[in-house]
């Protein structure tokens, strides 16, 4: 007898919870990469150049924090919302001068979250990629 | 002697008339689990299921009016004797166990019926090559199947249970991972794993009234060209 659970309100939450057990390793990777240069961009904002450093820190410590474990589809929309909010607030204290080894670091950190969204197939996740690489493009390669 | 003779031929032929109000009445009963009658024929436990029926209504007969089976208003007495029956195995019920469930009380109907619609299933689910080659044929690749098809079933089958639908998914995406191979086996593959779980009938039904849609480019196409292109350019 098939199960209770199986109404029509429920199978959007088994298409979206199947799919990201599927692509498991792929989505741990990337946001395991986050981490590391989540890790590198903290150093770097230590050593200076940044005109609200303690802000920006504890910032960063907040989205390190909260990118261990991620396996869901609530905390891939949450990192991506907390990565999108970071870089707002370099740009809004630091406009376009930052050190260059950040902007990279930043760049790669985009990459990484664009790969998520695109194995997520979610598409609010895929909007928040696609608005953190037109941020990125229109202060730092223009 | 004749009066023996006699009454064991009412017996035999008000045996056979419960009995068949026995099976009539069930057979109607399993016409809901398909629109085509003839398919519960085609099912072991459908023909259990029936002849059990119509044997119970003969039973309840032997025990209650079997000697009194040449009497007044004995079309009375077998209707009685046949739905008493048919009701008896309606009420009693009996505690079974389910996997991650707790036990839980069911009526040797529900039993019986719960093994008729999984086997219905089963045979509904069979999967003929030939059928599913002709099915899969206007797709050129597995990509579009594995992306539509398996939220588009979740959506349109009620009854696949909870476990099944993250299965299905979890298949057809890991099958995404495989880059070797012949794409239209790979389709074809992708349409068995598929029709496994909510059979060939639903199936050809959909894609055959969907295909159009489905073989054309996704309408979130731009998104996934966006993501690809800032891919390339930030990796």
């Amino acid at each position: 007898m098939a199960s209770q659970e199986s109404i029509y309100a429920g199978f959007i939450n088994n298409y979206i919870a199947g799919n990201l057990e599927a692509n498991s390793t792929e989505l741990n990777l990337h946001s395991s990469k986050i981490n590391e240069l989540l890790r590198d961009l903290e150093t770097e904002i230590r050593k200076g150049g940044y005109s609200n450093s303690d802000k920006l820190l504890t910032n960063i410590r907040s989205i390190t924090l909260d990118n261990v474990g991620v396996n869901s589809e609530v905390e891939y929309r949450k990192l991506g919302q907390n990565l999108s909010n970071f870089i707002s607030l370099i740009v809004q204290e630091n406009g376009k001068e930052i050190p260059s080894y950040s902007t990279f670091l930043i760049k790669k950190i985009i990459y990484h979250f664009l790969n998520i969204a695109k194995t997520s197939k979610l598409s609010d996740i895929e909007k928040t990629g696609i608005e953190m690489a037109d941020k990125y493009k229109s202060v730092w390669t223009s | 002697m004749q009066a023996y003779y006699s009454e064991y031929y009412y017996l035999i032929w008000n045996s056979i008339t419960v009995f068949l109000l026995g099976t009539i009445y069930s057979y109607v009963e399993l016409l809901q689990i398909s629109s085509k009658p003839d398919q519960i024929w085609k099912i072991r436990w459908g023909w259990i299921y029936i002849v059990g029926n119509g044997m119970v209504s003969v039973l309840a007969l032997l025990f209650t009016f079997w000697d009194d089976v040449n009497s007044h208003y004995l079309w009375g007495k077998l209707l009685i004797a046949g739905t008493s029956g048919l009701a008896l195995l309606r009420v009693l019920s009996i505690n079974l166990k389910e996997k991650g469930v707790e036990d839980r009380s069911y009526t040797i109907i529900q039993v019986l019926q719960k093994r008729i619609f999984n086997e219905f299933d089963r045979k509904r689910s069979q999967i003929d090559i030939p059928r599913l080659k002709r099915i899969m044929q206007p797709f050129d690749s597995h990509l579009v199947i594995s992306e539509n098809l398996p939220l588009l079933f979740q959506n349109l089958m009620r009854t696949l249970s909870s476990e099944d639908q993250q299965t299905m998914t979890l298949e057809c995406e890991k099958f995404k991972q495989i880059k070797e191979g012949n794409e239209k086996i790979k389709c074809i593959n992708l349409g068995a794993i598929i029709a496994r779980y909510v059979g060939m009938d639903l199936l050809e039904s959909t894609i055959t009234e969907l295909k159009d849609y489905l073989v054309s480019p996704a309408p979130n196409e731009n998104v996934q060209k966006n993501i690809d292109e800032y891919l390339k350019e930030f990796s």
